[in-house]
């Protein structure tokens, strides 16, 4: 008597499992296009001009010798580096050189920009970390087998996914991390704060800090101070929920369901911070569109669909 | 079979229940990940010294690991990152050990590019309490500086941050100081930068220190307790 087995149960694919070469070539164009952007409005040269005194390299940038800065930091100096950091990027975006080092040497180039900027600041801001750390990543993975504007087809992978979708979960996997990192801290050092009128005040301060002052008086910026008509509960709702998102952020790697829901919650986050503290993180809402996985992957192989159609030499 | 075209994608890729799950890590794994989770807590405790130890740090690493033992489990994950290169693997893994060494030990700017992710953690003062920079024109004229839109590159509370403890050491030490001196030097950088192409340029350029009580919270015009602190002149 033959027993008839109940076929697996199929569920929809997790989360970059259909990644392919496309895919990973769109992220590539993401994450080095979005740095492309950033530089290429940034007036890095203009950095000259403040006193060596206010330079503080940090981390390992403290170990290249004072000597070294002194010629780094001219004006010429400055611009021949973002100008060659542009073209670097551009080829990489481009995928005009599809080369790992070529890779390698903008990443290191990326810190260095980024390390530049942050020794002259009091304050360690993380603004365009996760999409350095993601940059720094793709070094090891083959972001040149999809969308480059040369047909590149000794290093394609029939078959094998595995590299594209590693590349793609480790590149979420990292952005979620940088958000769930925040949110743990505060959960840990600041659980306390909540019940503060702590977002209210600070926001109160932005909107102070943005303002016009006229040595007496502040006209208070904007739209931070239309913010402060929301009554006193309405900041500490939205403390309580920004920080609930952060910590959620990792769940929209597993959950299918989740995900929608919690890359809305961190634009409307993000959003928020802009429009209550003028604090702008474009670089980080760029990279949620990471997460979009089906849609991610239609787009990478649309775009790349004239490549996969021409005639192999 | 999966697609094995460049540009094919089948959007709608069903895969068994059981890929797509949670699977408990190996004893061996388990066992790896609990060690490089006891290093980095050896890391920070080394580095960081007794001063910095609280129970909410204990809490932090519990939480993180946690996650890691739920990034362990996932078969996607663990699936896709088993398929690839030696060469791959490792650079997963020390991405995410750095970074999560960079968030215990990199409390300031030592670790840089790997660097600690708090926000809005401590209790803020209940006034406002920052730097404001007036320049003054040759015709008497008073003109507001905005430092950050002079430096682009040094947003988002970068500049910001530098110039108040410059502020900060400079007022503490005094004109004469070294501080002091450091202080002008960079005034007079933003002085000669916003009066770069201006018909009617700065003479002068004056700090005040700004309080403002945030009880009531700013609206519309508010009075402000603003004392000058600090001046420069062009040319000296």
């Amino acid at each position: 008597m033959s027993r008839q087995v109940a076929p697996p149960r199929l569920v929809p694919a997790a989360l970059h499992q259909q990644a392919t070469a496309s895919s990973l070539g769109l992220a590539r164009v993401l994450v080095f296009g979005t740095w492309f952007c950033h530089l290429a409005v940034d007036p890095l040269q203009r950095l000259s001009e403040l006193p060596r005194s206010a330079y503080e390299p940090p981390g390992a940038l403290a170990v290249v010798p004072g000597r070294v800065w002194d010629v780094a930091l001219r004006s010429s100096s400055l611009l021949a580096f973002r100008c060659g950091l542009l073209l670097a990027l551009a080829v990489v975006v481009l995928g005009l050189v599809p080369s790992q080092v070529l890779v390698g040497v903008t990443a290191a180039g990326l810190v260095v920009y980024q390390g530049l900027v942050r020794s002259f600041s009091g304050h360690m801001n993380h603004a365009e970390l996760a999409l350095l750390y993601i940059s720094m990543l793709f070094v090891f993975f083959p972001v040149f087998d999809g969308l480059t504007v040369r047909p590149w087809r000794a290093r394609t992978r029939p078959g094998d996914r595995a590299p594209y979708v590693a590349g793609m979960l480790v590149a979420c996997l990292v952005l979620s991390l940088t958000y769930f990192f925040v949110g743990t801290v505060r959960l840990w050092k600041g659980v306390d704060l909540f019940g503060t009128s702590t977002l209210r005040d600070l926001v109160g301060s932005f909107a102070l800090q943005d303002g016009r002052f006229d040595g007496a008086s502040v006209i208070p910026s904007g739209i931070p101070a239309g913010i402060l008509v929301l009554p006193p509960l309405a900041f500490k709702v939205a403390f309580a929920a920004s920080t609930l998102i952060e910590l959620s952020a990792p769940l929209a790697l597993f959950s299918r369901r989740l995900r929608p829901f919690i890359v809305a919650g961190l634009l409307l986050f993000h959003l928020s911070i802009l429009l209550a503290m003028n604090v702008p993180f474009p670089e980080n809402m760029c990279l949620l569109a990471l997460f979009s996985g089906t849609w991610f992957h239609r787009v990478a192989a649309w775009l790349d669909r004239p490549i996969a159609r021409s005639p192999d030499p | 079979m999966l697609p094995q075209r460049r540009g094919v994608v089948v959007l709608e890729e069903r895969r068994t229940a059981a890929d797509q799950g949670f699977a408990c890590p190996t004893s061996r794994e388990a066992g790896i990940l609990a060690g490089i989770g006891l290093l980095v807590l050896v890391a920070a405790a080394a580095a960081l010294g007794r001063r910095w130890w609280r129970p909410g740090l204990v809490g932090e690493w519990a939480t993180y690991m946690v996650l890691a033992y739920a990034i362990l489990s996932w078969r996607p994950f663990r699936s896709a990152v088993a398929r690839n290169g030696r060469l791959q693997r490792a650079a997963i893994v020390g991405c995410l050990l750095l970074l999560v060494l960079g968030q215990f030990v990199g409390g300031g700017r030592h670790t840089f590019p790997f660097v600690r992710f708090a926000m809005f953690t401590d209790q803020g003062p209940t006034d406002a309490h920052y730097y404001s920079y007036l320049g003054l024109t040759r015709a008497g004229r008073s003109v507001q500086v905005d430092p950050v839109a002079l430096y682009p590159s040094l947003d988002r509370g970068r500049f910001a941050g530098r110039l108040f403890d410059s502020a900060e050491a400079a007022i503490a030490g005094g004109s004469g100081s070294a501080a002091g001196a450091a202080y002008d030097d960079l005034l007079l950088a933003l002085l000669r930068r916003q009066n770069l192409g201006r018909d009617e340029p700065l003479v002068r350029l004056d700090v005040y220190l700004v309080h403002a009580d945030l009880d009531s919270p700013p609206r519309r015009r508010t009075a402000v307790a603003a004392g000058r602190v600090w001046s420069v002149e062009a040319g000296g």
